[in-house]
């Protein structure tokens, strides 16, 4: 919880453009960030990896963000608490709470404000400004 | 008792037992780092307990010795024997706590005095601490801070008053100056100097230094300090505290959004993934709490509850918590805490508490649902039943059933005793501490060896056995065990052994206590057995009929014990304990050699619980499943009908039996104004047995009449009560006929 480790984000997204501009962001603000294409890459390298947030996106291919969530939350191993921020194009309350109901720590709709996505991390990684 | 405090009675416990050892073991070899980094640890989790519950005089007392064992790790410099007593001192005043707390349920309001004394035998000790003691400026605050983290939450300012040495002649009172400051959140104090001698003691001087915390302003404060003593201003020194505050929590819009989705992330009844969730919910809420620098150590401190908690706790918690902080947003203390200290919660003070591993209760979740298919299978049987199915194939499968039904009964029975099992390593443990007390008392070198510590047995059985092998271990230190110098005459190594070795044989459970000493002298017991009168001087007495006169009340008496160069004390106490439990001693010896005292205890036992009265002077027993009440019944409420009496209870006429006279003498009773009637109930009707006084209630292990007193009428069974003496429990049934 020391202000001197950087958090680990991980941002499990299939577009390329949005995973750079989440780097682009939290780099700068002293994240380290790490990416994967799907779901299932995610909880691969949640195994190996120490993450303390991830950001996910509900659209994509092999495995959606939804069934990664449920499938996360359902581990026995620790990052199955890892907190997570559901983000998608959709602005309806019924993705929301689909996001909830998977287990999603927040959810919030794209595009996110650099400002806005600073706060949310920040709070949900724990990070120390 | 709460939930919190339960656990931290029982988590405590451990750790003492736990630093216990330790300390044990670095007397033994002061350079085990592995055992003083571990005693440190339980020291300073036993502090932080302390501060979670609430206790800031534990607090305070183990901080000091924290900080012994601190300068320790920290410097070559190995601890001393005092040290180490300090220490184990310092334990057992934490196991005295523990003990009041537990049967309080509430935190020791008047600890203060011990937790001053621990301070202070643990001050001199610390490097460079001789002379001016833990307070010393600028030291003062930031020791204050540290032993009162909660209140110095709280507070605004920090006072440091030393009163002139002189000032009890100006009829000062600083004790009471200080106290009866406005805002007055923690006071400690220390002297200025180290205590004289008590012969150079000057009573007429002040010796002290106070330290407080207050929640007032410098400026109220001042203003007293005036009012109350104007020439103490001068030795005066006020701080002012940065400005923390609980109260006006401000957490911006997005942290309150993005708690308020974690409260609706743990409403969801999903019931997959549960553990996840409240695990990422449990994450989130830290890291928003934690944010807000003033309240990250609130947030540590839910950390540590959160993670004692079992996953569905875990999620009361966190919800409790997000509402108090959403709806209010004002506090966000453990909710948990404050209910540590709201009065009326002293109802179920004594709450008795067993840890139970998940496999035992997974095997009996299992045959729970096992249950309730052999009761689906029954709802099935009768439905065939209903269909017409003929009588013979309807008991064919009833029988099975049945036959199941058994089965899973059986197993749920012994499920269910073996959640009551416990280690014998809880009582063998124990016994490290006092054979290393009794042996220094007595100036004797005696080792303990333990063998089967795992073996299993029932935990009252567990918990019983402490008594008994305490006056067996006592005798074999008193009295066995030759000093060193004898020893090493005899050929012997100059350090005794003592082992305690348990195992499971059958059905039974067996403890043996072997010394290694000179055995007992069956000469002298004989000799001894005959001044008493236990035996003639001509009886042929053999070494087991001999052995057996020392489990005789009457041998047991004090001036034996000098003479008898063996056992003797309180051995029979040693027999009526074990016999309590359902088990049998026996003693072996052989002279030069040593002695052996071996328990036989049942592995299980089943409890009955009943209440103790008292009719025509002795002591009874009824089954409380029979009890419906105790109650007073005055004489004017009695009538006579006949031979018989009655009076009304609850709107019903009830006849009114005396015991005294049914079982004992009859008519040895004076007449008095009110009636101890104990309402029982038998088939449907209702009795009122009068006795003369009503007793506790107790769990006893009964056992079958035998001897004389087994045709009696009335009597349903024995049991020997923790003093030796005999209780019978009356059978109601054959009484009221």
């Amino acid at each position: 919880m020391s202000g001197a480790t950087p958090r680990v984000v991980m941002v499990v997204d299939d577009a390329s453009l949005v995973r750079l501009y989440y780097r682009s962001v939290l780099e700068p603000a002293g994240y380290r960030v790490c990416e994967a294409l799907n779901g299932l890459e995610a909880l691969e390298q949640l195994v190996a990896a120490d993450i303390d947030m991830l950001i996910v996106d509900i659209n994509m291919p092999v495995m959606d963000g939804l069934t990664f969530l449920r499938a996360l939350r359902q581990r026995k191993e620790r990052f199955a608490s890892t907190p997570a921020l559901v983000t998608s194009t959709e602005v309806g309350a019924q993705d929301r709470e689909a996001a909830e109901i998977a287990g999603a720590n927040f959810y919030a709709s794209k595009p996110v404000s650099a400002h806005h996505l600073l706060e949310v991390v920040a709070l949900l990684s724990g990070h120390k400004t | 008792m709460n939930e919190l405090l339960e656990q931290f009675l029982i988590e405590s416990r451990e750790l003492v037992q736990q630093a216990t050892l330790d300390l044990l073991a670095i007397e033994n070899d002061a350079r085990d780092r592995a055992k003083l980094d571990s005693a440190f640890r339980s020291f300073h989790t036993l502090k932080g307990g302390a501060g979670i519950v609430e206790f800031p005089d534990m607090v305070t007392g183990l901080h000091a010795a924290e900080e012994l064992l601190a300068s320790a790790r920290a410097g070559s410099r190995a601890m001393n024997v005092a040290e180490i007593g300090n220490c184990l001192w310092a334990l057992d005043q934490v196991t005295g706590w523990l003990d009041e707390m537990e049967k309080t349920g509430t935190v020791p309001i008047d600890a203060g005095r011990v937790a001053e004394e621990m301070v202070r035998r643990f001050q001199p000790a610390l490097p460079g601490g001789s002379d001016s003691a833990a307070l010393s400026p600028p030291d003062w605050l930031a020791g204050l801070l540290a032993a009162y983290p909660d209140d110095a939450r709280q507070a605004v300012v920090a006072l440091m008053f030393q009163p002139d040495a002189q000032c009890f002649f100006r009829g000062e009172d600083p004790l009471a100056l200080v106290s009866g400051m406005p805002g007055l959140l923690a006071m400690r104090v220390d002297e200025v100097n180290p205590w004289p001698e008590l012969d150079d003691l000057d009573p007429f001087e002040c010796n002290l230094r106070f330290a407080a915390l207050s929640s007032a302003t410098r400026e109220t404060l001042l203003h007293h300090v005036d009012l109350t003593n104007p020439s103490a201003a001068k030795q005066i020194e006020i701080r002012a505290l940065s400005p923390i505050r609980l109260e006006g929590l401000k957490f911006g819009p997005t942290a309150r959004l993005i708690l308020e989705a974690q409260r609706q992330l743990l409403s969801h009844e999903e019931t997959t993934g549960m553990a996840g969730r409240v695990g990422a919910a449990r994450r989130v809420v830290m890291n928003v709490v934690g944010r807000y620098g003033e309240y990250s150590d609130v947030a540590q401190r839910y950390e540590r509850l959160l993670a004692a908690e079992p996953g569905d706790r875990q999620r009361a918690i966190l919800q409790a918590l997000l509402t108090e902080v959403l709806e209010d947003g004002q506090d966000p203390e453990p909710p948990v805490d404050k209910t540590a200290l709201s009065p009326g919660d002293h109802s179920a003070a004594t709450v008795r508490s067993l840890r139970v591993s998940v496999e035992r209760i997974d095997a009996l979740v299992n045959l729970a649902g096992e249950l309730s298919i052999a009761k689906n299978a029954l709802a099935h049987a009768a439905a065939l039943a209903r269909g017409g199915t003929t009588a013979t194939s309807l008991a064919v499968l009833l029988e099975e059933q049945q036959a199941r039904l058994e089965r899973l009964v059986d197993q749920l029975q012994r499920s269910v005793m073996n959640i009551r099992v416990l280690p014998i390593r809880q009582v063998f443990q124990r016994f490290q501490r006092m054979v290393r007390d009794l042996a220094t008392e007595t100036g004797k070198s005696v080792a303990l060896v333990t063998e089967g510590d795992e073996t299993e047995a029932d935990k009252s059985i567990v918990e019983g056995l402490a008594e008994p092998i305490m006056h067996v271990v006592r005798n074999a230190i008193d009295h066995g065990i030759e000093r060193a110098d004898e020893r090493s005459q005899s050929g012997k190594p100059a350090q005794a052994t003592i082992s305690m070795r348990a195992a499971k044989a059958g059905d039974t459970v067996v403890i043996e206590i072997s010394d290694d000493g000179r055995g007992v002298d069956l000469l002298r017991v004989r000799e001894v057995a005959f001044q008493r009168g236990l035996i003639s001087a001509t009886t042929t007495v053999s070494e087991d009929e001999t052995l057996e006169l020392l489990f005789k009340p009457s041998f047991s008496t004090a001036s034996t014990v000098n003479v008898v160069s063996g056992r003797g004390v309180g051995m029979d106490a040693v027999r009526s304990a074990v016999e309590a439990l359902g088990g049998s001693v026996k003693i072996e010896t052989e002279s030069g050699k040593g002695t052996t005292v071996r328990f036989t205890l049942p592995y299980s036992v089943l409890m009955t619980p009943l209440v103790t009265v008292e009719a025509a002077g002795q002591i009874f027993g009824i089954p409380l499943e029979k009890v419906v009440e105790t109650r007073r019944v005055s004489a004017g409420d009695i009538s006579a009908v006949g031979e018989a009496r009655i009076f009304v209870h609850r709107g019903r006429t009830v006849p009114l039996i005396d015991l005294g006279s049914t079982i004992g003498e009859p008519g040895c009773r004076l007449p008095m104004d009110e009636a101890q009637v104990v309402v029982v109930v038998m088939e449907n009707e209702m009795c009122g047995i009068e006795v003369d006084r009503v007793g506790e209630k107790m769990d006893i292990l009964m056992r079958p009449v035998e001897g004389v007193l087994a045709g009696l009428e009335g009597i349903a069974g024995v049991t020997i009560l923790g003093d030796g003496r005999v209780m019978l429990v009356l059978d109601l049934e054959a009484i009221l006929r």
